[in-house]
C-alpha cells in the first residue's frame, strides 16, 4: 500500500505555503468551480437537484445491500467471460495483479488513471518484479517521473509548472527544453504511443461497475483508457467496492453529476464500458479481462453509521476545488493518496485516525464542500464525528494528547469555583504583561506556543470583568 | 486470499453491526425506480441540438444529404489532412457510399482494418492504424443532448480505427440521433437482451482526446485523435 504520510500535515501544509509556483497553481482552481456552476446552469437547477436526489437514493440502497449488488457483479463479469477477485486489502491485491502479469510474461504494463491503483501502489509493485509499469494519463506520468503523490483527484499534475515539467522531460527523457504547453503535451504522447502499442497489460480503473450487466465505466479525457483497455493483451480494472451501481441505466444519473462537478464538462471525451474481454467476433481487444475489487477499510466505513455516506463518492473533486484550507495547504499536505475534504474523511476512516490525526482538524467547517457535493455528502459532520473519535472514541481511534488533556482538567478545576477563577484572572492579567505587543500576545512559552504559532492571543482584561462589576454595583447602588 | 463468499459475508457482518434500520436479510436488493427519467432533457429538434452541442464539444459539423454528397465530404477531409492512407471500419454507411471507389479516385488508399473479414492481422492491422492520417467510422448511435457517438465494436468494426489515427470521422445517419445518454442505454439494454453473448466494449465519443493536465492549459490530441469530424446524413 502507498505510504501514508499524513502524520507530518503540518510540515508539509508549511511547505506549501512557503511556495510561490504551488499558489499560483492553486489560484487556478477557481476554472474548475466556474466550470461547474456554468455546467450545472447548462443543465438545469431542478433537473440537477432531481438528478442528485436519485444519484443518493440509489447510493443509500446499493449500500444496504452491497453484498448482493456486489455478488451479482462478480457472477455478470464472469458470464462475459472475464475474472474476479475480490481483495480484503492493498497487499492481496498487489499479489494478485503481479500472479497475473508473471502469469502471462509480461514485460510492460500502461495504466491509465485510478485512485484504487495509488492506494494499492501497484506501480512500485510491479516495477519491483522488473515489470515497466507506464501511467500514461499525462498528469499521472507526470509526478510519476517526478515520484510524487496526485496532487488533485482529477488533475494529479496541478502543482507543477510548464518549466518543471520542460525539466523533468529534460532530465529523465533527454528531450530539449521546452516552453510551450502544446510541444510538451506533444512529447509524452511521443514517448506513451510507443509504449501502447508494444504493452502486454493494460491497467485501468472503474468509475462505475455496473451490476446488472458486469460492466465497468471508465471516464477519461486524453484516450489513455481506450488504449489500454484496447490495445494489450490482457487488461486488469481495479476498483473500490462501493463503485458499484445496480443497472446500466443508472450511468445516465451518474455520469452527468460526475463530469459537470469535475471539470464542467458537460461528458468527457471518452466513457467507456468494458463488458468481460474481447467478443468472439471482435477486431481487437483484450483476449483476457480481470476485475479486483478492494475493500482495504472501506468495511469499517461500511459498519460505521456516521461514516457510511463518504461511500457516496463518486470522486469528482468538487469538494477539493471549494475549499479554503485545500486552496492554500494543497494536495500533499494531505499526505495520502485521496486529499482535500473527502480526503480528510477517507484518509483518517481508511488507514486509522491516529496516522492521520491532523486531517480531520484540517477544515475551517465552513461547509463548502457538503454545498458542491453532487452526492451531497454532509463532509463536516463526519469531520467533526472523526475529531471527536480522536480525543473520546474508541482506544484504537484515539490520539494522545497529554498536554492538551492536562491543560482541559486545570481549567475545568479553575472554573468552577470563583476563588480559583479569581485568583487565576488575577495571575494572568499579571503574567502577561512582558508578553503582550499592540494588545494581543503574539508568543506564547510551551506548551502553549502551538498555539500563537500560527494566530495571536487575545490579552486579557487589565481589570476582571467582576472587579469592574463590583465597582459599577457600588456606584450605581441598587 | 479472500474467496467471494468471505468477503461477502464481511460485509454482510458489517451491515448488520451497523444497527441500519433496514436489515439487508428481511428486504430484498430494490433499486429506488425510475419513473420519469430525470436524466432526459426537455424535448428539443434533435439536429439543431446536436449542430450546436457538437460545435460545443469541438467536433467539425457537416449535414450532408445523402451517401454521395457525405463520400464526396470525407475525400475533402482525407485531403486536407494530407491522407495518403485512410482507414476505415465495415459499418454498411461506409458500403452504401462506396468511400473506397471515391477515395481511390482521388488518389488515396483506403484500407478496411479486419482481420475477421479476410484483411490484415493483428500486428499489421495495429501498425497500418497508427501509421494512417485519417480513421472513418460508423456509430451505432449518437447523444444530441452531449454531441457524443457511441461506437460498438464488433466483427468488421475496429476499436482501432476511432483511436490510432490523428483524425477520427464518425459517420451517422439522421435517424440515429437520440435525446440522451439514458436512451443509449436503453437501446443497448434491448441489443443485449436479443444477444447470444454477454460480452460487450462500447466507447462515447464526444470530441477530440484533451487534456488540460499542464497548468489547466488546454491541449487536444495528446493520445487519441486531436481533430474529429462528425458527418450525418439525411433529414
Amino acid at each position: 500500500m502507498t505510504e501514508v504520510l499524513s502524520a507530518r500535515f503540518k510540515s508539509q501544509a508549511a511547505e506549501a505555503l512557503g511556495n510561490v509556483t504551488i499558489q499560483e497553481s492553486l489560484d487556478r482552481l477557481v476554472n474548475f468551480r466556474q466550470g461547474r456552476v456554468d455546467a450545472i446552469a447548462e443543465y438545469g437547477q431542478d433537473r440537477w437537484d432531481a438528478l442528485s436526489d436519485r444519484a443518493r437514493e440509489i447510493k443509500r440502497d446499493t449500500l444496504e445491500h452491497l453484498d448482493e449488488y456486489l455478488d451479482q457483479l462478480s457472477r455478470q463479469v464472469e458470464r462475459a467471460g472475464g475474472h474476479i477477485f475480490f481483495a480484503t486489502d492493498a497487499q492481496e491485491a498487489n499479489d494478485y495483479v503481479a500472479k497475473v502479469a508473471a502469469a502471462h510474461d509480461v514485460k510492460t504494463v500502461i495504466k491509465s488513471k485510478s485512485m484504487v491503483s495509488e492506494e494499492m501502489g501497484v506501480a512500485a509493485v510491479l516495477e519491483s518484479m522488473g515489470i515497466e509499469a507506464v501511467e500514461t494519463d499525462l498528469g499521472e506520468y507526470i509526478i510519476q517521473l517526478a515520484r510524487e503523490a496526485p496532487y488533485h483527484i482529477i488533475a494529479p499534475a496541478l502543482h507543477k509548472s510548464k518549466e518543471e515539467v520542460s525539466e523533468l522531460f529534460q532530465r529523465i527523457l533527454g528531450t530539449p527544453a521546452e516552453s510551450d504547453i502544446t510541444a510538451l503535451a506533444g512529447i509524452a504522447r511521443q514517448v506513451l504511443r510507443e509504449k501502447f502499442l508494444q504493452a502486454d497489460m493494460g491497467m485501468t480503473g472503474a468509475n462505475f461497475g455496473v451490476a446488472e450487466t458486469g460492466t465497468i465505466v471508465m471516464v477519461t479525457n486524453e484516450g489513455n483508457g481506450r488504449m489500454c483497455s484496447s490495445l494489450p493483451r490482457v487488461q486488469v480494472a481495479t476498483m473500490g467496492m462501493e463503485r458499484v451501481i445496480p443497472r446500466l441505466r443508472d450511468v445516465a444519473t451518474y455520469l452527468p453529476l460526475l463530469t459537470r462537478s469535475a471539470t464542467g464538462q458537460r461528458i468527457s471525451s471518452y466513457v467507456s464500458f468494458v463488458t468481460g474481454p474481447r467478443r468472439r467476433d471482435e477486431e481487437d481487444g483484450p483476449q483476457e479481462f480481470h476485475l479486483v475489487i478492494l475493500d482495504n477499510g472501506r468495511s469499517r466505513m461500511l459498519a460505521d453509521p456516521e461514516l457510511r455516506e463518504a461511500l457516496y463518492c463518486i470522486r469528482c473533486g468538487a469538494c477539493l476545488n471549494a475549499c479554503p484550507v485545500y486552496g492554500k495547504v494543497g494536495g500533499h499536505a494531505y499526505g495520502w493518496v485521496y486529499p482535500g475534504p473527502i480526503g480528510a474523511v477517507v484518509t483518517p476512516s481508511l488507514v486509522g485516525v491516529p496516522r492521520a490525526k491532523d486531517l480531520p482538524f484540517a477544515s475551517t467547517l465552513c461547509g463548502a464542500c457538503r454545498d458542491v457535493c453532487p452526492l451531497k455528502i454532509d463532509i463536516p459532520r463526519m469531520l467533526l464525528k472523526l475529531r471527536s473519535d480522536a480525543v473520546e472514541g474508541p482506544a484504537e481511534t484515539r490520539v494522545p494528547r497529554r498536554v492538551e488533556s492536562l491543560m482541559m482538567r486545570v481549567w475545568r478545576r479553575t472554573v468552577a469555583g470563583p476563588r480559583l477563577f479569581s485568583l487565576a484572572g488575577k495571575a494572568a492579567s499579571a503574567a502577561q504583561w512582558p508578553l503582550s505587543r499592540r494588545g494581543a500576545l503574539r508568543w506564547l512559552p510551551p506548551p502553549l506556543s502551538g498555539w500563537t504559532r500560527s494566530r495571536d492571543f487575545p490579552r486579557a482584561a487589565m481589570r476582571p470583568f467582576r472587579a469592574r462589576w463590583r465597582n459599577h454595583e457600588g456606584r450605581h447602588g441598587r | 486470499m479472500a474467496d467471494r463468499e468471505q468477503f461477502l459475508a464481511n460485509i454482510r457482518d458489517a451491515l448488520s453491526s451497523s444497527n441500519h434500520s433496514v436489515s439487508p436479510a428481511q428486504a430484498g436488493a430494490q433499486p429506488p425506480a425510475r419513473p420519469d427519467s430525470v436524466e432526459k432533457p426537455p424535448p428539443s429538434d434533435l439536429l439543431a441540438q446536436l449542430e450546436r452541442t457538437a460545435a460545443l464539444q469541438s467536433w467539425h459539423f457537416t449535414r450532408a444529404a445523402d451517401e454521395n454528397e457525405a463520400a464526396a465530404s470525407i475525400v475533402e477531409i482525407a485531403k486536407e489532412h494530407g491522407a495518403g492512407r485512410v482507414v476505415r471500419t465495415a459499418h454498411d454507411v461506409l458500403e452504401r457510399m462506396a468511400l473506397d471507389a471515391a477515395l481511390t479516385e482521388a488518389g488515396m488508399e483506403s484500407v478496411l482494418l479486419a482481420e475477421t473479414l479476410g484483411g490484415l492481422d493483428a500486428q499489421a492491422r495495429q501498425d497500418t492504424a497508427a501509421a494512417a492520417a485519417v480513421g472513418v467510422t460508423g456509430v451505432d448511435a449518437v447523444i444530441a443532448e452531449t454531441a457524443s457517438v457511441a461506437l460498438v465494436p464488433r466483427r468488421g468494426m475496429s476499436r482501432q480505427a476511432s483511436l490510432l489515427p490523428p483524425v477520427h470521422v464518425a459517420v451517422a445517419t439522421a435517424d440515429q440521433v437520440v435525446a440522451s445518454l439514458d436512451d443509449v442505454l436503453a437501446l443497448r439494454l434491448d441489443a443485449l437482451a436479443e444477444a447470444e453473448e454477454a460480452t460487450w466494449y462500447m466507447n462515447l465519443v464526444s470530441g477530440p482526446s484533451r487534456t488540460a493536465d499542464i497548468e489547466q492549459t488546454l491541449v487536444v490530441g495528446v493520445h487519441g485523435p486531436g481533430v474529429v469530424y462528425l458527418v450525418v446524413i439525411g433529414e
